[in-house]
């Protein structure tokens, strides 16, 4: 069933695809429709003679002739209802389901369908086994190895042509495989370790040189080089000013390496200048975040992972490292800011929306408070009130030291929280 | 005058067939015939198996030759002949010959008239193409790799291979290293598929009989799917009882 009829089905609420419905017996034309009752052949037939736009009863002829071998004769019928259905959208789509549902199953059937098919994987087959090494012969060693499956001498033949081409990353990764499907082969061996030797020559002369070619070459995931390698490519890259590419790059290198600030640094302008062109690409974000932590800016790196996490909530990564941080910046602010009295730097640690902040500004308020300074210290309650969530209850301490200034503290009121009438604010 | 007409009719088919004693060919025979004997439209009317071995005979000589090249152009122009002589060629290439060949057994099985031994034969006859017609898809890809190549140790390595199908699809190969072409269908090239049609003819009871051309150039379908001669209007054997 092609696409276009399998929406179409999905629409009309029928049921596509006949390889499925011919595992178990059943209407096969149009399964979920209401066809017509007729029972055989010969009175579907009549029917359809008296009124040859009867779709119920064309679907229920199908059937029939379906249930007795004759797709061919079921295609028929079909497409004799379809030359007369014009302007009739609904029969048409009926009737082309069902044409499409029952040539799936004559292809199934068909001996002549089935020998192409055997033969073309014969040829796919021997075709990537044999001395090509051009994209239609790698081609061919792809689809054979989805026909076959894990296939020693498939992955060797890939390799080999990898290998040919100058490609040794991808020839290690088939001929690896190879290698294990076929333990003693020599031969597999022998190219395994020639790709082995080629990719390590392009890496020597890929962070030896400008030639970027034999970095592209040389890199392959899960190597020991590969972050050196990758972020030799992005040098190269940008040196082509192929930021694009070099970001692409250093992302990854970052995937390997997230805290190498070194790492990070270059990142950091790339990812600025993609995210003023792609805003919420959550990847970006997470990766600007990541970059901002591995150089120590706790604050950004935590208001950029809460725009990760805004962008994608469901990006568990994110969510760990947020915590993390957050840790990070508790430790901080107790040294800090708690610890002292100096709400200089309370204040500059604020950062809006986090659940400290209310927690800092109550401190600040103590503060002011024990210093007497009375206005400053309300100043500082009413932000706190304001930031306040009813599940981070307000620091003790502030309204004692404000009344102790001489001042009657004013209850904290939260955002949100609940009032006396059980009503919110 | 009409009387006459009607005479020369009936006359011509009788007269070949050897007068009225000798019944003509069964269709199914005709049909076999086409493949071995005759056919109206190859070159100088040689039937389709006969033409297939000779295009495989003209596609080997041309990849010898390519071997024997030693140039990267007059290597890419032999080889270039091979998967013309395979796969190209008007009216019928090697490949094209052979499933023409395959048709007409098809036909022979699916006449009224055809024996059990000929139904048979036919599925192993369908069977026994599959080789040649994998190689054809072989040298043709193969082909357009060294059109493409660019040294001639490339081009000579894809060559080699295009040699290698070449003679498999006269010769047939041993695939399985069991030391016998043709223990297996895929094995087969023209002479064992010729093989295989000749053992079908030489079971056949009553016994084939090399058809004449008249006969396998005057049978025609009618929009019935029902066969018959053409200018007799007869129904093979039936017409003649």
């Amino acid at each position: 069933m092609n696409r276009r009829s399998a929406i179409a089905a999905a629409c009309l609420g029928l049921i596509a695809s006949a390889g499925a419905v011919a595992a178990e017996p059943g209407p096969v034309c149009a399964p979920g429709y209401a066809a017509a009752e007729c029972g055989s052949t010969e009175r579907c037939e009549a029917v359809l003679e008296q009124d040859p736009y009867d779709v119920p009863a064309r679907i229920a002829l199908c059937d029939a002739l379906v249930e007795q071998g004759s797709l061919l004769d079921a295609m028929v019928v079909l497409r004799q209802g379809l030359d007369g259905c014009a302007g009739r959208s609904y029969a048409c789509s009926v009737l082309q389901i069902a044409l499409s549902n029952v040539e799936e199953l004559a292809e199934k059937d068909a001996p002549d369908l089935r020998a192409d098919r055997r033969r073309d994987q014969a040829f796919k087959r021997q075709y990537c086994l044999g001395p090509s090494a051009s994209d239609e012969s790698i081609q061919a060693c792809n689809e054979a190895l989805l026909s076959f499956g894990e296939d020693g001498a498939l992955y060797q033949a890939l390799g080999a042509k990898y290998q040919r081409r100058g490609q040794p990353a991808q020839a290690l990764q088939n001929l690896r495989r190879a290698v294990a499907l076929l333990p003693d082969s020599d031969e597999a061996r022998r190219l395994l370790d020639e790709a082995e030797a080629a990719r390590l020559e392009l890496a020597d002369a890929c962070l030896a040189s400008q030639d970027l070619d034999a970095c592209n070459a040389a890199t392959l995931a899960g190597e020991p080089d590969e972050l050196r390698l990758q972020r030799r490519r992005a040098e190269l890259l940008q040196h082509q000013g192929r930021r694009d590419a070099a970001l692409q790059a250093l992302l990854t290198a970052q995937s390997l390496a997230p805290d190498d600030s070194d790492l990070a640094r270059g990142l950091l302008p790339l990812v600025d200048d993609a995210l003023e062109t792609r805003p919420d690409d959550p990847e970006l974000a997470a990766a600007r975040a990541a970059a901002l932590a591995a150089v120590g800016e706790v604050d950004p790196a935590i208001l950029a992972y809460r725009r990760t996490l805004a962008l994608n909530p469901a990006d568990e990564e994110a969510s760990r490292r947020l915590l993390a941080l957050r840790e990070q910046r508790r430790e901080r602010l107790e040294r800090l800011c708690f610890a002292t009295q100096d709400i200089d730097v309370c204040r500059q640690s604020i950062l809006p929306g986090e659940p400290d902040e209310q927690r800092i500004l109550a401190h600040v308020a103590a503060v002011e408070a024990a210093e007497q300074r009375r206005a400053e210290a309300e100043q500082a309650l009413t932000e706190a009130a304001e930031a306040a969530e009813p599940s981070s209850p307000p620091e003790a301490g502030a309204e004692p030291a404000l009344a102790a200034a001489g001042s009657t503290a004013r209850p904290l009121r939260f955002r949100n929280a609940p009032a006396a009438d059980g009503s919110t604010h | 005058m009409r009387g006459f007409v009607l005479l020369a009719v009936l006359a011509v088919p009788v007269g070949l067939a050897g007068g009225c004693a000798h019944r003509p060919p069964t269709i199914a025979h005709v049909h076999l015939g086409h493949a071995i004997t005759a056919a109206h439209d190859t070159p100088d009317q040689v039937g389709y198996m006969t033409l297939a071995e000779e295009q495989a005979q003209a596609a080997l000589a041309s990849a010898e030759a390519a071997l024997a090249e030693t140039s990267l152009d007059g290597l890419k122009r032999r080889v270039a002949e091979v998967d013309q002589v395979t796969n190209r060629l008007r009216p019928y290439p090697l490949v094209g010959a052979v499933q023409e060949a395959a048709s007409h057994i098809e036909y022979a099985a699916l006449s009224e008239d055809a024996s059990e031994n000929v139904r048979a034969g036919q599925r192993q006859f369908a069977q026994g193409i599959e080789g040649v017609l994998t190689r054809g898809t072989l040298i043709e890809s193969y082909a357009r790799d060294v059109a493409a190549a660019t040294s001639e140790e490339e081009a000579r390595a894809l060559a080699e291979e295009v040699h290698s199908l070449a003679r498999a699809n006269l010769h047939g190969e041993d695939v399985d290293g069991d030391g016998t072409i043709g223990s297996d269908p895929a094995e087969y090239g023209v002479r064992q598929i010729r093989g295989d049609l000749d053992a079908l003819i030489g079971r056949e009871d009553p016994a084939y009989v090399t058809v004449d051309r008249w006969y396998l150039f005057n049978l025609i379908r009618l929009p019935s799917g029902e066969w018959i001669f053409a200018r007799s209007r007869s129904r093979g054997t039936d017409a003649y009882q």
